[in-house]
């Protein structure tokens, strides 16, 4: 146990793993900055048949990949599935020496605040009781009534889900500064960046369970309702022979949907589709972490400096920006479409300095801002049959939450605390 | 060999735009300045009790949170171990206890305790008898499945000073240890503090609390406005000579007494006995005479040398004008 001074010898070698360890991130760093522009380079190389895509175009919406993927060739595909497998072996190896290492420690300590806080447990009651109340809501409407259960589960997934990731993670960075534990924190050997990092991964796993949680009541709820719908209802009441206690057989029907209801929710939970609810509701409930890691990400850059109300403004703005992306990429493109038939040019180039200065301003906002918006699946939930889950929205979402705790990390380091 | 070091270590509060401090972000107004510390260069042995005193803002936590890697120093160097700060391996052999700690509160005693000592990378076995000797040296074996919510401030001290202490550590920085404790708990830290060095451990510590300084202290800085105005051991700051002293004597007729008062500084009389403060070894030997021809009694004689806190008071009046 005692460690004696002239031991200096190991030292050396754990400079260089921290070396290593930084070495890593800013090499990540690098992928992730550059990944998009390579993707888009692959997209600009392989179009030798069809023309260059006109600026007006260059600047409409994100191109759904089912339009891209035709254009490349094998080689192409192979290459950016090789790129992609690279990044996630990237990704997943930086996670990985982060949750066993000491970030971990400081992850899971996070999640046991976050666990012990009363917020906490407010804004999940109030989530449970929203997803259960959907099942009154629908007699509201007069039809569509699956419709209506669906939008209003997910919905509530999402926003308690935004809920946590501004009420719990802002307070948890700041506390730590506004308390001084930070100061006993910073005198063990571990680096900031571990530190912040740690309480991202804290809070993410917070959020995790307890969207975990939401959504497994959200399934048992939806297959419930879907049993127990009119036209179900209607052919009970049918089947009812005469004489027969009504309310004893109603309550008979009532546990049987309500077992297999929850029997189903697991069921869909675990990844298996059941007759009545199909896999998109995991795919968007899995999109919805995907969102909530960029938007935690956002609560922690904003804490890492700010205070507790600025950066609960910041990430709520930042949220509605986020989820409103693509129609600004729709207004830049519609904008840039005006201009060139107002002023009749075919190019942007050739439109005047100040009207193109307006329509790049608007793109760039909206490339700035998280695509919230393209990661959002709900409005296919309803209509198609098997949504299909692409990896760039994915790897967009990785990008991203990359790049805002490595500008984080970096406003963490260089401060001083309180 | 030389545990602290410090180089002109300088350190300039400036208050930014959202009333935060940056340090090395460079987003700055110029005008809201304040120096905290100047040029400070200080070396602390090994093996040592030094102690970092002066009064409130002159600087002390500036320095050791300088030390810690909480704050960044603005102008200077440091070393701990002879490596520059934030080095890993050296925070490894560091115990640190800030100022008025305040702990996770929706943690026990105990979970606070292990959290800390898996930072240290520390097996679990070691770990689990290291936690229970450090509750047991602290006191507070009965409330390690407390929360901390529940801790009275002296607990809390108790607590840091324990998780201070778990790695083990070569080097123990101390930032006001005993503010807030009682009494005893301010002899226990102290009896705390003289066994890590029986240990062979350094300690670096900072008080306004000069009584206690002058009784453990192998060493001590002086920190005025930021400066160090002085630095050296006990017997090298404080004068040696004597300044007065105090003769208790008792059963002196009323008469002999008088006498007395043109040669004493002063006399005070109580019930029984009486207090003689005399400047010079002479008039002692003359005192003591009178009293024993006069048929009274000697109860006590007690030399006087200069205390930390004249020689305080003394070098901070010399420093404001």
């Amino acid at each position: 146990m005692s460690t004696t001074i002239s031991s200096l010898a190991p030292m050396e070698t754990a400079r260089l793993r921290d070396r290593f360890v930084s070495l890593l991130l800013g090499a990540l760093l690098l992928f992730v900055v550059f990944r998009p522009i390579a993707v888009n380079d692959f997209k600009e190389v392989s179009e030798s048949g069809p023309p260059l895509p006109t600026p007006a175009q260059f600047v409409g919406p994100l191109q759904t990949p089912d339009e891209l993927t035709p254009r490349l060739s094998t080689e192409q595909a192979w290459i950016n599935a090789g790129s992609d497998a690279l990044s996630f072996v990237i990704v997943a190896s930086v996670l990985f020496s982060i949750i066993v290492g000491r970030a971990g420690n400081i992850a899971y300590n996070t999640f046991r605040e976050a666990v012990r806080n009363r917020i906490l447990y407010f804004i999940l009651f109030f989530s449970l009781i929203m997803i259960l109340a959907s099942g009154i809501v629908k007699e509201l409407a007069v039809a569509e009534h699956r419709r209506i259960v669906t939008d209003l589960g997910l919905g509530c997934i999402s926003f308690f889900g935004f809920l946590m990731a501004v009420f719990v993670g802002i307070s948890l960075v700041y506390n730590e500064l506004e308390r001084k534990t930070i100061y006993t924190i910073v005198s063990k050997p571990v680096h900031r960046y571990q530190f912040l990092l740690g309480k991202y991964f804290g809070l993410l796993l917070t959020i995790y369970v307890n969207i975990a949680v939401m959504a497994l009541l959200f399934f048992i709820e939806l297959n419930y309702q879907m049993m127990n719908s009119e036209d179900a209802l209607i052919k009970f009441y049918q089947a009812v022979p005469v004489g027969a206690n009504v309310n004893w057989l109603r309550f008979q029907f009532f546990l049987s949907t309500a077992g297999q209801g929850i029997l189903y929710g697991f069921q869909n939970f675990f990844g298996f589709a059941s007759p009545h609810v199909s896999l998109n509701l995991l795919a968007q409930v899995g999109m919805i972490c995907l969102q909530l890691m960029i938007i935690t990400a956002y609560a922690i850059l904003f804490s890492s400096f700010s205070t507790p109300t600025l950066s609960a403004v910041f990430t709520v703005m930042t949220y509605i920006a986020g989820t409103m992306a693509e129609d600004l990429m729709r207004l830049a493109r519609s904008l840039g479409e005006k201009a060139m038939e107002t002023f009749n040019v075919h190019q942007i180039s050739d439109l005047p300095l100040a009207k193109q200065a307006t329509i790049y301003f608007v793109h760039f906002v909206s490339l700035a801002v998280p695509n919230l918006d393209g990661l959002d699946l709900s409005s296919d939930v309803i209509h198609k049959e098997l949504i299909t889950v692409w990896r760039y929205p994915i790897l967009y979402a990785f990008c991203h939450t990359g790049m805002i705790l490595m500008l984080s990390v970096w406003i963490f380091s260089k401060r001083n605390f309180k | 060999m030389k545990v602290v070091e410090t180089f002109n270590l300088s350190k300039t509060y400036v208050q930014d735009v959202l009333g935060v401090e940056y340090g090395r972000l460079k987003i700055r107004l110029r005008d809201r300045q304040v120096d905290a510390l100047k040029d400070l260069t200080l070396a602390v042995e090994q093996g040592e009790i030094f102690g970092l005193l002066g009064p409130n803002g002159a600087g002390k936590t500036t320095t050791i949170k300088i030390l810690m890697g909480i704050h960044f120093a603005t102008e200077g160097q440091a070393r701990l171990f002879g490596r520059p700060l934030g080095d890993l391996e050296v925070k490894r052999r560091i115990g640190f206890l800030p100022e008025n700690p305040y702990f996770y509160d929706y943690l026990k005693g105990w979970e606070f305790l292990e959290f800390y000592g898996r930072l240290y990378d520390m097996p679990h076995r070691l770990l689990r008898t290291r936690i229970e000797e450090l509750l047991d040296l602290v006191g507070l074996s009965h409330a390690a499945n407390l929360p901390l919510k529940g801790y009275s401030k002296g607990m809390n001290q108790r607590i840091g000073l324990a998780q201070a202490l778990l790695n083990d550590p070569r080097l123990v920085i101390l930032d006001e240890p005993q503010s807030g404790l009682d009494p005893l708990g301010r002899k226990e830290v102290r009896d705390i503090i003289l066994r890590l060095r029986k240990e062979g451990r350094t300690v670096l510590f900072s008080s306004h609390i000069l009584s206690d300084a002058e009784m453990i202290c192998d060493r001590v800085g002086i920190l005025f406005k930021g400066k160090l105005i002085d630095c050296g051991s006990m017997s090298e700051l404080l004068s040696t000579r004597v300044l007065q002293y105090e003769l208790v004597v008792e059963g002196v007729p009323h008469e002999t007494l008088q006498a007395f008062e043109g040669v004493a500084e002063s006399v005070l009389n109580s019930d029984m006995q009486t207090l003689l403060i005399l400047k010079e070894e002479t008039d002692v030997q003359a005192a003591i005479a009178r009293t024993v021809e006069t048929g009274g009694k000697i109860v006590s004689l007690t030399p006087r040398t200069e205390t930390l806190e004249q020689y305080f008071i003394r070098q901070v009046k010399g420093e404001g004008k």
